[in-house]
């Protein structure tokens, strides 16, 4: 009699739901940058700081104080004797409706004669405030006041000496 | 985010008659396996999306170069530019996907022109990121990557705001 041998039969069956596994990702970003005019200034009609003729007192030392509308006042022995009276003029140019910020003289500046005679000059004040705009156009005209202080018996002569101001972004 | 889970059964039928010869014996078991396919990988802006060179201050007759690294720091390329403020910034891009799966980023390969409302421009070129070789999502899946770029600004650049767009891509 044959002998019949049956075969395993395997049947696999396969279910399954159809999903793909998403493998990269793109993202757009922005890039930025601004452009502005550099800063720069000049002197404006009035350069100097000018405190005028002072007769100075034989026995009171005293101050000349040079404010940034250039109006001209003074305390103790010194009398005011008419001469060129003015406060210093800056002009600054730079990105329109900018907001920069004004740096003053911190320590006191000397001015000397030519016999080497100094007085020195010091609270130095603006007019544009703590940080004054620029217009549309990026300018702004800026004043610069100061005290003078002349000693008892100064001696007779043309004082003269510098100092800087510092505009920046 | 939404998982799809795949789950292949993988049965195997097996069909035995009675009768069979004593010399031969078989069994029918089951076969089986579950597969979960990988979250998929997916990006959002960080907190600050995009890539900013801040405000620079050109010169007339020179030319030169902004970067700004991944970790956010702008350095010039020649004392004739100024850069100001402190607005500048890497682009952040937040990866989320299956943890602790390695990632590629792809970041583009060719110049990119950032454009004033007077038509300007510039290029932004050499970007980079602080996602090098082996970077790997964490254990809950999610990375940031900072991308950097270099500016290049022409001599006497035009005053203006430029803006432009690049696009990253990140993958398993």
């Amino acid at each position: 009699m044959l002998k019949e041998v049956i075969i395993l039969v395997a049947v696999l069956l396969v279910t399954s739901a159809v999903g793909v596994a998403q493998v990269s990702a793109s993202l757009t970003a922005n890039s930025t940058a601004t452009i502005v005019t550099g800063i720069s200034c000049t002197h404006g009609t009035n350069s100097d700081l000018a405190f005028g003729t002072i007769i100075s007192s034989v026995t009171n030392s005293g101050t000349v104080v040079v404010e940034p509308g250039s109006n001209r006042s003074s305390t103790g022995g010194p009398v005011l004797s008419g001469g060129t009276v003015s406060a210093a003029q800056f002009v600054i140019n730079g990105q329109g409706n900018s907001v920069v910020t004004i740096t003053l003289p911190s320590a006191s500046v000397t001015i000397r004669s030519a016999a080497s005679d100094a007085m020195t000059v010091d609270e130095f004040v603006s007019d544009g405030g703590d940080n004054p705009t620029l217009n549309a156009s990026g300018n702004k005209v800026v004043s610069v006041g100061a005290k003078l202080h002349v000693g008892a018996s100064q001696k007779s002569g043309s004082y003269t000496g510098t100092f800087s101001v510092t505009f920046a972004y | 985010m939404n998982r799809t889970l795949v789950m292949i059964i993988g049965m195997i039928a097996a069909f035995a008659q009675q009768g069979y010869t004593q010399n031969a014996s078989s069994l029918g078991a089951n076969s089986t396996a579950t597969i979960v396919s990988a979250i998929k990988i997916e990006v959002l802006p960080g907190d600050n999306s995009d890539l900013k060179f801040g405000t620079i201050i050109a010169h007339t007759t020179q030319n030169g170069t902004v970067t700004v690294s991944p970790a956010g720091q702008r350095t010039i390329s020649t004392g004739y530019l100024t850069a100001i403020g402190s607005t500048h910034a890497s682009a952040q891009f937040k990866v989320t996907g299956q943890p602790n799966v390695s990632i590629s980023v792809m970041l583009p390969s060719n110049p990119v022109t950032i454009t004033s409302a007077g038509g300007q421009t510039m290029t932004v070129d050499e970007f980079s990121a602080d996602a090098g070789a082996g970077v790997a999502l964490n254990d809950s899946g999610s990375k940031t990557v900072n991308v950097g770029g270099k500016l290049h600004v022409g001599a006497g650049q035009a005053s203006a705001n430029y803006t432009g767009t690049f696009s990253v891509t990140f993958s398993y």
